[in-house]
């Protein structure tokens, strides 16, 4: 008896966990059905880059500006449509005859998400302690400023040189009450989840790599947004936050990998992709080498080495089967998020696809295959150069085609591939040939553009300047510094115009493509999502975030049987992966298969020893 | 004699802690990584630049470092992750219980399957219960993780929506109480099967080899001339004797749920220390990676200890050795 009592409880132990495990899924199924008790309407998005920090004073990447673009209003907004001036705390301005000095009106009653007034104090505040402190980003646009609170809802901001962005002020405005009592180091350490803020959402919960939740400001002066609460949920993987998208956990997501894009269509779909472009853009970068630092190749301090280079890539192709058609080749730098500033080529500066022209410019510049081993080499010196990339990159898939139309124009190329940290090191001290990297452009032109001037070309590698392809160009500069203080927007726009022709032309860099953001979000729950800028740009993730206050919900109050139908959605979609799971099964069965044949073998040799 | 046997091993372990406190400094120092890099682009004053450094214990000659850092490590301080700027041991305290739950459940439930089903193989191969099970556990044990892990996902998961997609829990409901657990538990499923699943194969098969090894013993003979069921012969004779070679394996199995998993959390999004690995690996994050290593490496060195002293008292044979 005690023996039967044994055996059976060991089986009613494996017996246990599976019933564990059916419990668990059946309660999964029914759980969605009674949670509605009060309903909290989230919007879920996912994204697979976790925050540095969430203080606007140190962190820099794109999910914190999200996430910063929600908690804080800014004295003015940029249009969704076209990033043209909008109110935003101040309801009016006033600029004066000199250009020098905008007084602001801000909005009556403006209220912290705590229940503190915001007053004309808290601007002038954070303009001038951030211009004294150089807080990253916002000293690009107070360095010049000085404001003053000259009343509740007034304030004087003056500039101390002309400065075309104004009267456009779009820096986070932040509590001077939560950070005056911080000095400068707190508030840099600050971890930022004090959660005050004025835009609509502010921050409630924090886990690194896990996700940030945001609530509803109640004290939010705009449109009243369609959901309580904001869920920006980090994914390891691409690959996970694309099926977390297709099981409805999140309702849109970003970095949608372009092999998963290409399988998405437009349509009545639960799923909608959504390319956008903001002028990110992907480079071929020179050591142009005009500092005497380094030990670039000299051949590239000709212009004639840089343009054979930019003609004998052939970007389409990039284009074509790179990005898989998702942007456009490379002119110019893009200086802006806003298409409004591209540079476009005239027919004879064109650099574009042509293996023959940019044979003769080597040979013009000295530079020939003499012994015919394919290289070609100028006074016992080989033309071939080093071409570092970024392993993690999606541009890596750029390199093996640059290296080819190289290599037939007669310029091998040593490939090495290094973590972005390494290979910021190595441009810092100049010892490198080519590099493939890029660049995402803030609205206003002016910050991409200053990285080219020759102050930002690096001397010291303990001080490593912006200026990546240690180019120099004077004309280039003087422009620069024109545009700076050019009050006339279509002047303004014919100085930037040239200075990128002059990039474009002495070709420091060969622009590779300028690429689109791949989003995806679930149409069968959410509308009227915002692309900044209008048609073209991407609906997350963008400039000044507009989508969280214009979505609407689908068929609201019809959310009781949510689950179900989110099943429903993931088989509606899969035809269009068809072809994943058919390779995933395949394999499946060809590993099973080759498994029991293996074992079924090993035995037969077993046997046959017996 | 005993005391000796004790004695030895506890030496041992000792040493070995020792030298990995040792190597830890100098693995991580052989990476080639700037922790000012991330602070490029921004304006650094030099007494900035200064603090940084000595923050992150980056001052100093490379002799000054390894002194500071072995006697903060022996105090357990492990600075401040270069990454997040949070302390590393905040940093993995959090992670710890995600990691210790899933991988310590997985590790049980993967240590009684695999038993189970090595044992009843190895006292009949060639059965048809044999080939199946070893075919079985086989598969799933050449079977990549993270591939089993993303089928898992595709197909439990994200068609079906038996089972959420990733994290711990439902962040869009503020949940507590049984559904709360309920909601925990959803979570800890797939991830909990794909490692089962993936580590089943090493413990059947150790368990059946040395069950194979048992099957000629002479005791056996004896068990059934005393007349024994064949059951009670497994069960009682046979089963004791090949369990031990399983011990190591089981007592190191939870040094490693310390480690957590990798890759199972990486799929998952797991919060748990297998992904603080990843991430830190991924930013270079050297103070984070060192205690993570650290940490492992000891729990790793104790579950060590604990098998042989536990195989001292359960086979005499070793302690007479």
């Amino acid at each position: 008896m005690q023996h039967a009592g044994r055996g059976s409880r060991s089986h009613r132990r494996i017996a246990a966990l599976a019933a564990t495990a059916l419990t668990a899924s059946g309660l999964a199924l029914a759980g969605a059905g009674t949670a509605g008790g009060q309903e909290t309407v989230t919007f879920t998005v996912a994204t697979t880059q976790d925050a540095d920090t969430l203080n606007p004073l140190a962190g820099f990447l794109v999910i914190d500006f999200e996430v910063w673009n929600l908690q804080y209003s800014s004295v003015t907004n940029m249009a969704a449509d076209d990033f043209s001036i909008e109110p935003g705390l101040a309801e009016e301005w006033e600029v004066s005859d000199d250009g020098l000095t905008v007084t602001y009106t801000l909005r009556e009653g403006l209220q912290w998400s705590d229940g503190e007034p915001l007053t004309a104090e808290d601007v002038a505040y954070t303009i001038n302690r951030s211009r004294d402190e150089e807080w990253a980003n916002h000293y690009a646009t107070t360095q010049n400023l000085d404001a003053v609170a000259v009343d509740e809802r007034t304030v004087e901001v003056t500039t101390s040189v002309p400065d075309p962005k104004l009267p456009a002020l779009t820096v986070y405005i932040l509590p001077k009450h939560i950070y005056e009592p911080m000095d400068a180091d707190a508030a840099y350490e600050h971890d930022g989840l004090d959660g005050v803020g004025s835009g609509p959402f502010t921050v409630a919960e924090y886990r690194s790599s896990e996700f940030v939740r945001m609530e509803r400001n109640p004290n939010w002066w705009g449109p009243e947004p369609a959901m309580d609460q904001v869920i920006i949920r980090i994914f390891e993987s691409s690959e996970a936050q694309y099926q977390a998208l297709v099981a409805g956990e999140v309702d849109a997501i970003d970095e949608v990998p372009e092999e998963i894009f290409e399988t998405l269509e437009e349509g009545d779909g639960a799923v909608a992709p959504v390319a956008g472009n903001q002028g990110g853009f992907i480079e071929l970068a020179m050591n142009a080498g005009c500092m005497e630092f380094g030990d670039g190749h000299p051949a590239l301090e000709d212009v004639r080495v840089r343009q054979a280079i930019n003609h004998a890539i052939n970007r389409q192709e990039l284009v074509d089967r790179v990005l898989l058609g998702n942007g456009v080749p490379g002119t110019s730098i893009y200086p802006s998020a806003s298409p409004e500033w591209d540079f476009e080529p005239s027919e004879e500066e064109e650099l574009g696809y042509d293996p023959e022209r940019s044979a003769e410019l080597l040979d013009e510049a000295g530079w020939t295959d003499e012994d015919g081993d394919g290289v070609r080499s100028k006074d016992g010196r080989d033309l071939r150069l080093r071409l570092f990339d970024r392993p993690a990159a999606a541009s890596a898939d750029s390199t093996e085609f640059i290296v080819e139309w190289l290599g037939d124009v007669g310029i091998p190329t040593d490939v090495a591939s290094h973590e972005d940290d390494q290979l910021t090191a190595i441009i810092g001290q100049g010892e490198y040939d080519l590099f493939i990297w890029g660049w995402v452009p803030y609205v206003d032109p002016d910050i991409l553009l200053s990285y080219f001037t020759s102050a930002e070309v690096t001397t010291d590698a303990t001080a490593p300047g912006w200026n990546d392809a240690s180019w120099c160009n004077e004309e280039y500069d003087a422009l620069y510094d024109e545009q700076q203080v050019e009050l006339d927007p279509e002047r303004r726009r014919e100085i930037v115009d040239e200075m990128l022709r002059i990039f474009y032309v002495d070709a420091p860099y060969a622009v590779l493509y300028k690429y689109d953001d791949l989003q995806a979000v679930r149409q069968d729950r959410w509308t009227n999502f915002s692309r900044q800028p209008a048609e073209t740009g991407p609906v997350l993730f963008n400039n000044t975030s507009p989508s969280y206050l214009t979505i609407e919900r689908v068929g609201a109050g019809d959310d009781a049987g949510g689950e179900a139908a989110d099943g429903a959605g993931g088989s509606d979609d899969s035809g269009t992966n068809a072809g994943v799971i058919i390779a995933i099964v395949v394999g499946a069965l060809a590993v099973i298969g080759g498994g029991i044949f293996l074992i079924n073998r090993r035995r037969r040799t077993a046997d046959e020893r017996e | 004699m005993n005391f000796r046997h004790v004695g030895r091993k506890l030496v041992g372990a000792i040493g070995m802690l020792a030298f990995v406190l040792v190597f830890n400094f100098f693995l991580f120092r052989i990476v080639d990584s700037d922790p000012l890099a991330k602070y490029r682009g921004r304006v650094l004053t030099e007494e900035k630049r200064a603090e940084i450094i000595e923050r992150f214990g980056l001052d100093g000659s490379k002799w000054d470092q390894f002194r500071r850092y072995i006697s903060e490590t022996v105090r357990l301080q492990f600075g401040y992750s270069t990454d997040s700027g949070r302390p590393v041991l905040e940093q993995i305290a959090d992670a710890l219980p995600n990691t210790l739950l899933l991988v310590g459940i997985s590790t049980v439930i993967t240590i009684a399957v695999g038993l189970w089903l090595g044992a009843k193989s190895g006292w009949r191969p060639g059965s048809r219960f044999d080939r199946s099970a070893t075919g079985f556990s086989m598969v799933f044990y050449a079977m990549p993780e993270f591939w089993l892990g993303m089928l898992l996902l595709v197909f439990a998961a994200s068609r079906t929506g038996w089972f959420p997609t990733g994290g711990v829990r439902d962040l869009t409901q503020d949940l507590s109480g049984w559904s709360m657990i309920v909601d925990r538990a959803e979570h800890l499923v797939l991830p909990t099967i794909t490692l089962v699943l993936a580590y089943l194969g090493s413990y059947a098969l150790v368990m059946r080899t040395s069950m194979l090894e048992t099957l000629g013993e002479d005791y056996l003979t004896v068990a059934r001339a005393k007349g024994l069921r064949d059951t009670d012969v497994m069960r009682r004779h046979a089963v004791p004797n090949a369990l031990l070679p399983s011990v190591s394996l089981i007592a190191i199995s939870f040094g490693f749920v310390v480690g957590g998993a990798i890759t199972t959390e990486t799929v998952f999004s797991y919060p748990g220390l297998g992904l603080e690995t990843y991430d830190a690996i991924q930013a270079n994050d050297l103070p984070m990676l060192q205690a993570l290593f650290f940490l492992s490496s000891a729990a790793l060195v104790f579950a060590n200890l604990a098998a042989d002293l536990l195989l001292g008292v359960l086979d005499p044979r070793i302690r007479r050795a």
